[in-house]
């Protein structure tokens, strides 16, 4: 039995089911594997994926007709060129501009890529190969990068890449001989059915036989590692720290924690902070301050990660830099978020940066509320803010403490477990919150984990128990009385290169510092179904005895603990971290708080317009004034002048001196001057104020802000501004040039495709006209020749008919006895291609359809 | 002649039976024959055995004579002691009749071969064209028709010029058309090579497929066919390019115009056709004009027909498509 395939279509579907969705496959892991390398594993899903798998199935579609690549190819780059560059002409918000453009020049690549893709399917087995050959280098390099526990999870994650890779290539062109017809189905079925059981025998047979040489091969790999890790230690290069300094050299907690063998840590003062939370009899209740919450864990860097698409995302992280001074900004809705009814209350704090980046937001969590306020004079604190939280009156951090068997501490902390108890089983508003808050990695590499919660949670039911039972696990004796774990900044890692670091913690090492508490804790809270999440930030402890309310917060306060969901109740804190029983945390020095802040009398919001030095004043545009405390806004905005000679300058990471300010900058001028007390505005609104005001008006503090990516767009566009624009003006005369270029190459065919038309009417000299042109354009011209030599020269050349059409078109021109209206010719175009197509390679043709001066000399007309 | 399809067939059946004799010259057959309708004469420049005077005498043994035998052709051996009398006859005493009595020449005849033309000293070379410019011969106070159709096929030696009288340009202007005959091609060589036997018995038992009549009437129907007014505009853009040339310091004469356009529809007959094309052009401008235009080298002369026929086809060919 013999079958071919006639039909088009046919043919199509089984291109798609052949080839597209292998490429796809292909395609979706490569770009997964790159993505997750640079730590975007996130980003890309399933409908990037369809939608670059429906560009290889429109371009196939297109190149299964007889569109030329070239001009089909130049048009969607043109399209792509275009609809890049007007997005980034007509995007709203600068950032948001910005980054739609780059995702849409990353997106106009891969439309490109997956365009020649279609292209290569369908037309050019070159073009797929240098395809198929890049994807598969790129490959490599991701699988190289990835850590891999051995072996044949290495071979087995190549090897379907590669073999699909060949696939495609094999299909691809059994497929196209099937479509001209050469080739019989059940013998393509065939091959490639043996095709494929040749390799799946090929690779295992490798990995039978060759079993014992891997193995080999993984040990020494495995020590190669571990005496590459060893040596980094010294130098620090896998050693992990609980914060960071960022670009300004501000210390920030880290938004993610990588489990390492060494944690660094410094005794700098990083904040102060005045938290207004006392118990009722006036003692100072602390409270952990939150910086991020840690949802996500990524098995292959052991990194646990925040995940800003987290369902009832309660975090609140404003950016105080960015917030004017004075003006708060709040988010109320993460009070309903953060699941807490019972026992919540509003506290509020002021927290005074010392080394804390000024970007950077921390606040005992629930907070909705940060207000930027100036700073006391002649101290060391850079900025300050006010915070309001919602705080769960379970969350004082005598509650959070590990009491580490201190029967003081147990006992008061009994009080909130037993409100704990009431609840029997932990729900959380929807299922899916809580399959995402109990999600464990899914292999079968923590299921250790798991049993061990099993048997320390054997027999107790309330979820609080359990927790308890976990904490109690951490802070358990062995059978010589030693604690079974130890608090320990250097923990090391396992020999193993990648095997995982937690099981390491809790089954071999037992040594590990808040980040291995927090991670083991969380697996186990989770294995038996408990909604948590690791929160990140710095422990409070109160030291000071002289200024009830304040905290000193150090860099090695930085902390990481778990929290846990309770119904009704919110998140609540719990810290399972030992304490260091080497290094009894030392006094910290205690300093003396920020002085109150004297009271304000004007506050205005507004920009630089103009800086005189000699008197210290500077015009400042404002629309919005705070008078009195009594807020005026205006539409427009007003200029006022300001005198700076008394004024404090400062920006978020310190002080400025005058003649560093330019127009333009943007901030808060403040005054405390005694003189504004007692007026009052002639009318009770903001023309009123401004009339009011003795101009220059007295300044005690101006607060700049620095809008980051503004600044720099502004600076780019000054830069521009003065050379002329020249690289806009390249690059509008580049896009000019290429348009051009672009319809040069594509005006002889559409030429061609006019004449083709007017052709269809079987008037002999459109007919004549068109094969002449078609001639001219493949550079065969009468050179002093007749039309009938001319003929007869093309027609030995190609084995043409195109004696005949010029004989007519002889006719017409020179017999006085016809009639040239009534003269009709039978229009054979299809005929003649077919013979030219014969002779002259695809290339030639291509080539021939590209030459604009040749079609011009066609249409030039004669000289006199 | 009223029937265009019997004109057609007639030529067809002359070409053929030329063709038959002399193998692989189609063309220079055609152009002969075009010489032929169009009432002019052929001057044929190549080197001796090429077959010119094969085709002559194929062309003559084609046509039948008119009443009296076949259509009679005369060769002549043009020498430097020729003397005009030796072509056109002279008188003769006859003893008999007391009385001079004129004796014909070799002129009198149809076809004529007349030998390596240039080695004939200038007075015979004069009267030779005069006659053929004139078609009668005046001896005396007699004027001597010659016959009805008088063709002639003059050939020149282009190698050995020494003690020969190169035709003057104006005379050479009395020739329609001058061809190179040239050697066959390697294959029609060989053929002929493998039949040289038959080429002479070919030539005697050559068969008269037309009468003298017939071509007479050709001639006339060359005549009728029609000439488009753009073909016209051509020629006459040929002619008066040759005038105005650089390259060239003689051009073409308003007489060269007339029997080019002579020769194109002798030409356009001969193709089976009743009206004049390109084709007619670009085969003729060079045997038509080629020798009537003066330049300092054959190649700049070549170079500057082809140009000025060149620019033409491509106006010719353009006529029609905007």
């Amino acid at each position: 039995m013999k079958w071919t395939i006639d039909n088009r279509w046919a043919l199509f579907v089984l291109r798609i089911f052949l080839l597209v969705l292998p490429v796809t496959f292909l395609q979706h892991a490569v770009i997964r594997g790159v993505l997750s390398l640079g730590g975007m594993d996130q980003q890309f899903r399933l409908m990037n994926t369809t939608f670059l798998c429906t560009t290889v199935v429109l371009s196939l579609l297109i190149y299964s007709f007889r569109f030329r690549f070239s001009a089909t190819a130049g048009l969607l780059v043109l399209i792509l060129y275009v609809i890049v560059q007007s997005a980034d002409l007509f995007s709203f918000g600068e950032f948001d501009g910005f980054y739609i453009t780059a995702k849409l020049m990353i997106g106009s690549w891969l439309v490109g890529w997956c365009w020649l893709f279609g292209y290569g399917l369908r037309r050019s087995l070159v073009t797929l190969t240098v395809q198929l050959a890049i994807l598969i280098a790129i490959h490599i390099y991701v699988i190289a990068q990835l850590p891999f526990e051995n072996a044949t999870s290495l071979i087995l994650s190549a090897v379907p890449f590669i073999v699909t890779a060949f696939w495609l290539i094999f299909a691809t062109a059994y497929i196209n001989k099937l479509d001209q017809g050469n080739e019989n189905g059940k013998q393509f079925l065939v091959r490639s059915v043996l095709f494929l059981l040749m390799v799946v025998s090929l690779v295992g047979a490798v990995l039978y036989w060759f079993s014992g040489d891997i193995k080999g091969v993984e040990k020494e790999w495995a020590q190669g590692k571990a005496t590459g890790k060893g040596s980094a230690n010294n130098g620090k290069k896998d050693s992990e720290s609980m914060t960071k300094q960022n670009r300004e050299g501000g210390v920030d907690n880290k938004d993610q924690t990588k489990l390492t063998g060494a944690l660094q840590r410094d005794k700098q003062l990083v904040f102060v902070a005045k938290l207004d939370n006392f118990f009722d009899n006036g003692i100072p209740n602390p409270l952990y301050f939150t910086s991020h919450y840690y949802t996500l864990f990524d098995e292959q860097t052991q990194t646990f990660e925040p995940d800003p698409n987290m369902p009832s995302n309660d975090l609140f992280k404003p950016d105080p830099s960015q917030v004017p001074l004075y003006s708060a900004v709040s988010d109320n809705s993460v009070k309903e978020k953060s699941g807490g009814i019972l026992h919540r209350k509003v506290v509020s704090a002021e927290i005074y940066k010392v080394a804390m980046a000024a970007n950077s937001f921390v606040a005992p969590s629930t907070a909705f509320f940060c207000q930027p306020v100036s700073v006391p004079q002649n101290t060391s604190f850079k900025s300050a803010y006010k915070a309001k939280m919602w705080v769960s009156e379970l969350n004082s951090a005598y509650f959070i403490y590990n009491p580490a068997n201190n029967p003081e501490l147990e006992s008061f902390q009994e009080e909130r477990f037993e409100m704990l108890r009431t609840i029997d089983k932990i729900e959380m508003r929807s299922e899916k919150d809580l399959a995402y808050y109990t999600k464990m990695p899914e292999d079968g590499e923590y299921d250790v984990i798991d049993r061990l919660a099993d048997s320390i949670s054997q027999g107790i039911d309330k979820p609080i128990d359990k927790i308890i039972a976990i904490r109690n696990f951490f802070t358990s004796k062995d059978k010589y009385g030693q604690p079974l774990f130890k608090y320990s900044d250097n923990p090391g890692v396992p020999g193993l290169p990648s095997a995982s670091k937690l099981k390491y913690f809790l089954f071999e090492n037992r040594k590990g510092y808040c980040a291995y508490f927090a991670g083991a804790t969380l697996f186990m809270l989770r294995s038996l179904g408990i909604p948590s999440r690791i929160a990140v930030g710095y422990l409070a402890v109160d030291r000071s005895n002289k200024n009830p309310g304040w905290y000193w917060f150090y860099q090695d306060q930085a902390h990481a603990w778990v929290q846990v969901y309770f119904p009704d109740f919110g998140w609540l804190d719990f810290d399972t971290t030992v304490p260091d029983q080497n290094t009894q945390q030392a006094e910290q020095p205690d300093g003396t708080p920020p002085e109150e802040i004297p009271q304000i009398y004007l506050l205005a919001h507004g920009r630089l317009m103009a800086v005189d030095t000699v008197h210290k004043t500077i015009r400042f545009r404002t629309n919005l004034l705070v008078y009195q405390e009594k807020e005026y806004k205006q539409k427009d905005s007003v200029n006022l002048d300001l005198n700076l000679s008394q004024a404090r300058i400062l920006v978020d990471t310190g002080n400025l001196a005058f003649n560093k300010l330019k127009p333009g900058m943007s901030g808060t001028a403040i005054s405390r001057d005694i003189s504004l007390k007692d007026k009052k505005p002639f009318k009770d609104d903001f023309s009123g104020v401004v009339e009011v005001l003795k101009q220059p008006v007295p300044i005690d503090e101006l607060k700049l802000i620095f809008e980051q990516m503004k600044d720099k767009r502004e600076n780019k566009a000054k830069q521009q501004h003065n050379s002329f624009n020249w690289w806009r003006i390249l690059k509008y005369s580049a896009t000019g040039v290429f348009v051009i270029l672009f319809i040069l190459l594509l005006l002889p065919f559409t030429c061609f495709l006019l004449l083709k038309q007017s052709a269809s009417k079987n008037s002999v000299t459109a007919v004549y006209k068109l094969y002449l042109f078609r001639l001219h354009m493949l550079n065969i011209r009468p050179e002093k020749e007749s039309i009938l030599q001319f003929a007869s020269r093309v027609d030995n050349r190609f084995n043409t008919r195109y004696r005949s059409i010029s004989e007519e078109y002889a006719n017409v021109l020179f017999n006085p006895h016809e009639q040239l209206s009534k003269v009709k010719t039978h229009y054979a175009y299809k005929e003649f291609n077919a013979s030219l197509v014969k002779y002259i390679p695809l290339k030639q043709r291509l080539r021939s359809w590209m030459d604009f001066i040749r079609m011009i000399a066609f249409f030039k007309p004669l000289k006199k | 002649m009223e029937d265009t399809t019997l004109a057609f067939e007639q030529i067809n059946l002359l070409t053929a039976n030329i063709e038959s004799v002399i193998k692989g010259k189609s063309h220079q057959i055609k152009l002969v024959l075009t010489a032929l309708l169009s009432g002019g004469h052929v001057l044929m420049e190549d080197n001796p055995g090429t077959g010119k005077t094969v085709l002559a005498r194929a062309l003559a043994g084609s046509i039948s004579g008119s009443g009296e035998s076949d259509a009679v052709f005369k060769r002549i051996q043009f020498t430097p002691d020729l003397l005009p009398m030796d072509l056109t006859g002279s008188y003769i005493f006859d003893d008999r009749t007391k009385e001079f009595v004129f004796r014909k020449g070799p002129l009198f005849c149809n076809v004529l071969l007349a030998d390596e033309i240039n080695r004939a000293s200038p007075k015979v070379q004069s009267a030779l064209l005069e006659c053929m410019a004139e078609n009668q011969i005046t001896m005396g106070e007699r004027t001597f028709k010659l016959e009805r159709l008088f063709f002639t096929i003059a050939t020149q030696n282009p190698i050995e010029t020494e003690g020969t009288y190169p035709l003057p340009a104006a005379q050479l202007d009395r020739f329609a058309i001058k061809l190179y005959f040239g050697y066959t091609d390697a294959d029609t060589e060989l053929m002929i090579y493998k039949d040289y036997l038959g080429i002479n018995a070919a030539l005697q038992s050559v068969k008269q497929v037309v009468s003298l009549e017939t071509v007479i009437a050709l001639k006339v129907a060359a005549e009728q066919v029609a000439i488009h007014n753009e073909l016209l505009i051509a020629v006459r853009n040929i002619v008066h390019g040759t005038r105005n040339h650089p390259d060239l310091s003689l051009g073409a004469s308003t007489r060269s115009g007339i029997a080019f356009i002579k020769c194109l529809k002798a030409h356009a007959l001969l193709s089976n056709r009743l009206f004049v094309n390109d084709d007619d052009l670009a085969q003729l401008t060079a045997p038509v004009l080629d020798h009537r235009i003066v330049a300092r080298t054959s190649e700049l002369r070549k170079n500057a027909l082809n140009g000025l026929l060149a620019k033409e086809l491509d106006r010719l060919r353009r006529l029609q498509l905007g």
